[in-house]
């Protein structure tokens, strides 16, 4: 795959697992790792490729026998777009993934962002793959809509294995991908409505019964942290998502109609607590932050005065590195492209607040796996 | 001063006052977010699978197998439909802990669903939840989420004793009238199957079940007092009662004490039942001095008796080493006349 031509020396890995030269030299041989070597006449230095480094992360947090105390369901939404939901999204499951643990994230919007993100087209078909020399995998033939019987009428569902792409192989996140007909799951949901069964508790049924490990054909019993990248919608899939899901991070891009937007969210939660006592606690993380300027201080007093619990301690700057990595790394997540960058640090950062609030490691857990991330 | 009349920090201070102060062309809605706990997944699930068989499917409503083996399904149901269990055992709801449990509801939201049966008149009866019922009442709430179950009478009344044997603050009373219903039903038919329906101790069972070998008028005042009087303190006014059976009246109106002093432990409480039985005897000896006249009438001597010493206070103008003296004699002259029991080493540490 494409991807896997981004590579990192000792350093980077370094970096990305918040540990030192050293370590990674002694993990990597003690993990057995087939690591590439610089040719050429200079020094072999090790090169990583990012399956490599999640490999790493993957053995060293087998070594220190981390054990999340529980497996958490998060939701990556606002109903506002363009606030940074995908971007947000791909880099918090990498960060994740590269602090040991298992992650699954789910596009849920149509565009396919995140899918491309993770280095898949999905309008490129078989032929095409074939002719550019590109495996099958590349490929997305299915999403969530064929793991759930509304798209079947009811029938035989796919089988998860079949539907999930190892974008970063079997150790990075794991991702079920989206392509240009998703959206009419919503019609199917729509459907299911109008015949008064309840659509929007489908998703939970699927997270439930995958997580129950009941059906090898859907085991997500393996996953540490379930993600759904939502769309910008306030329709029957994200509502779905969000009754499912435990923690909900809604990004907000300091400007007024994002701020009004974590209203509008506010409500759609406050709505599920009423109808099912069952709700996702919502952080909002402020994102294209820069605290000199007036209209963001404005916005930051708005939320902070509204919402102090839900207003996450950090937050994520403007940066052109974003828009840099979609132009030179084929839109690979930041926090893996460039993890030296500040915007990085950002991510690292906000990441590992979220993984304090959402209690998935126990405390000695965290503090080892906080600062591998 | 410079060009720089206010400090950097001064600066940022006063700009936010200013975003905070200046009211805003358009004053922006924000709703509320909830707060509290949210249910699980799994709770979700099984809650709503319920609740939605019955849309489903169009034939007339009739109870389901299922329903009549005693299946729950989990809905609000209003505060006006439901009763109290007659088969509650607990006779006492502490106000200040309901408001408490208000509090906790208001604040936290319902955590678990209370347990109710429905009857024939379509109202709710309450297997589990009585506080919280009383608590969701205080504050005003018209509806709770209940697990509501299909039972005859006889496992609800089970079903209700079971539960509250697990739950706070019940008097040994009280547990005792639970497990003396088992018995009188037949849940259970000795003290150690009581045991094993409650989950405790075959002890418990006794010592509760100990309180209904008190007197009439003290069941009745346990009805009315169920903290009254714990095994413990029966056993002791039953210690009582057997010393004393001519005092039985009396006894039992002492018993009342605790009313006042809920908190008395069982020595007081023996010291305050037994105290008219023993104020005789200590009234009898009289503590007034008895004097020795001489042959004109006059007092020669006082004679103090405490216990077992005897104090002689000799007047002015009598000689105290010649009254001594014929006080010595007449007690040696006393002494030969008597044959004292042999005094054992140990009791005599001074020897």
């Amino acid at each position: 795959m494409d991807l896997g031509r981004k590579t990192f020396k000792v350093q980077g890995v370094a970096k990305l697992l918040g540990i030192s030269v050293d370590s990674v030299r002694r993990d990597a041989d003690e993990a057995g790792l087939q690591i590439e070597r610089q040719g050429g006449s200079g020094p072999k230095t090790r090169i990583f490729t990012v399956e490599n480094v999640f490999d790493l992360a993957a053995h060293r947090a087998r070594k220190s026998g981390m054990t999340p105390k529980t497996k958490r369901i998060l939701t990556v939404y606002a109903p506002k777009g363009g606030v940074g939901k995908t971007t947000i999204s791909s880099n918090i499951a990498c960060i994740l993934a590269l602090m040991g643990l298992r992650v699954l994230v789910i596009d849920l919007d149509f565009q396919a962002n995140l899918t491309i993100s993770f280095g898949y087209d999905p309008e490129l078909t078989p032929d095409e793959a074939a002719s550019a020399g590109l495996p099958q995998s590349t490929c997305v033939e299915y999403h969530l809509g064929h793991l759930l019987p509304q798209w079947q009428q009811n029938g035989a569902v796919q089988p998860l294995s079949k539907v999930i792409k190892k974008p970063f192989g079997d150790n990075g996140p794991h991702l079920i991908p989206s392509e240009v007909t998703l959206d009419r799951l919503e019609a199917l949901f729509t459907v299911d409505a109008i015949m008064g069964k309840k659509p929007e508790l489908a998703i939970a049924r699927w997270l439930d019964e995958g997580f129950s490990g009941r059906n090898p054909n859907l085991d997500l019993s393996q996953y540490d942290v379930v993600m759904f990248d939502a769309p910008p919608a306030k329709n029957q899939t994200t509502r779905g998502a969000l009754l499912a899901s435990d923690f909900a991070v809604a990004p907000v891009s300091m400007e007024r109609y994002s701020t009004k937007s974590v209203s509008y969210l506010a409500d759609v939660i406050g709505e599920m607590k009423n109808t099912y006592s069952k709700f996702p606690q919502l952080s909002v993380l402020g994102n294209f932050f820069d605290a000199k300027r007036v209209r963001v201080a404005a916005q930051v007093i708005a939320l902070t005065s509204k919402y102090p619990e839900a207003w996450m301690d950090n937050q994520i700057s403007t940066s052109e590195e974003f828009k840099k990595v979609l132009d030179e790394d084929d839109g690979l997540p930041l926090a893996l492209a460039r993890p030296t960058s500040t915007p990085s640090d950002e991510l690292r950062a906000a990441t590992r607040e979220l993984v304090e609030r959402m209690g998935v490691l126990s405390s000695a857990a965290q503090k080892d796996g906080l600062r591998a991330a | 001063m410079t060009k720089h009349q206010q400090s950097e920090a001064d600066f940022n201070a006063s700009l936010a006052e200013r975003l905070r102060s200046t009211p805003r062309a358009a004053p922006m809605h924000m709703n509320d977010l909830p707060s509290g706990p949210s249910k699980s997944l799994t709770d979700l699930l099984s809650d709503n699978q319920d609740q939605e068989r019955q849309p489903a499917t169009d034939e007339p409503a009739r109870p389901s197998i299922a329903d009549q083996a005693g299946a729950t399904t989990t809905r609000r149901v209003p505060l006006h439909l439901i009763v109290d269990s007659p088969y509650q055992p607990r006779k006492k709801y502490d106000e200040t802990e309901l408001q408490l449990l208000g509090e906790t509801l208001k604040g936290r939201g319902q955590d678990e669903p209370i347990t109710v049966r429905v009857l024939d008149s379509g109202k709710f009866e309450l297997i589990a939840g009585h506080r919280r019922v009383r608590a969701a009442r205080l504050i005003g709430w018209s509806e709770l989420d209940a697990r509501v179950m299909h039972l005859s009478d006889r496992d609800a009344c089970l079903a209700t004793l079971v539960h509250n044997e697990s739950n706070v603050k019940l008097s040994d009373y009280e547990r005792g009238l639970a497990y003396q219903t088992a018995l009188k039903e037949g849940y259970a038919s000795t003290q150690s199957a009581v045991a094993t329906v409650f989950g405790c101790t075959q002890a418990r069972v006794s010592q509760c079940l100990s309180l209904f070998d008190l007197p009439q008028p003290l069941l009745d005042l346990m009805a009315k007092y169920p903290e009254l009087i714990t095994y413990r303190k029966a056993r002791v006014i039953k210690e009582v009662l057997a010393k004393h059976p001519e005092g039985q009246e009396a006894i039992l109106r002492a018993v009342e004490v605790l009313i006042d002093k809920p908190q008395m432990d069982q020595s007081e409480l023996r010291a305050v039942l037994l105290k008219p039985f023993e104020a005789k005897r200590v009234r009898t000896k009289s503590p007034t001095p008895r004097t020795i006249i001489d042959r004109n009438g006059e007092s020669a001597f006082r004679v103090h008796v405490k216990a077992r010493d005897i104090l002689i206070q000799v007047e002015d103008g009598v000689d105290v080493e010649l009254a001594l003296e014929r006080a010595m004699a007449a007690l040696r002259e006393f002494a030969v006349t008597l044959e004292v029991p042999k005094k054992q080493k140990a009791n005599n540490p001074a020897g």
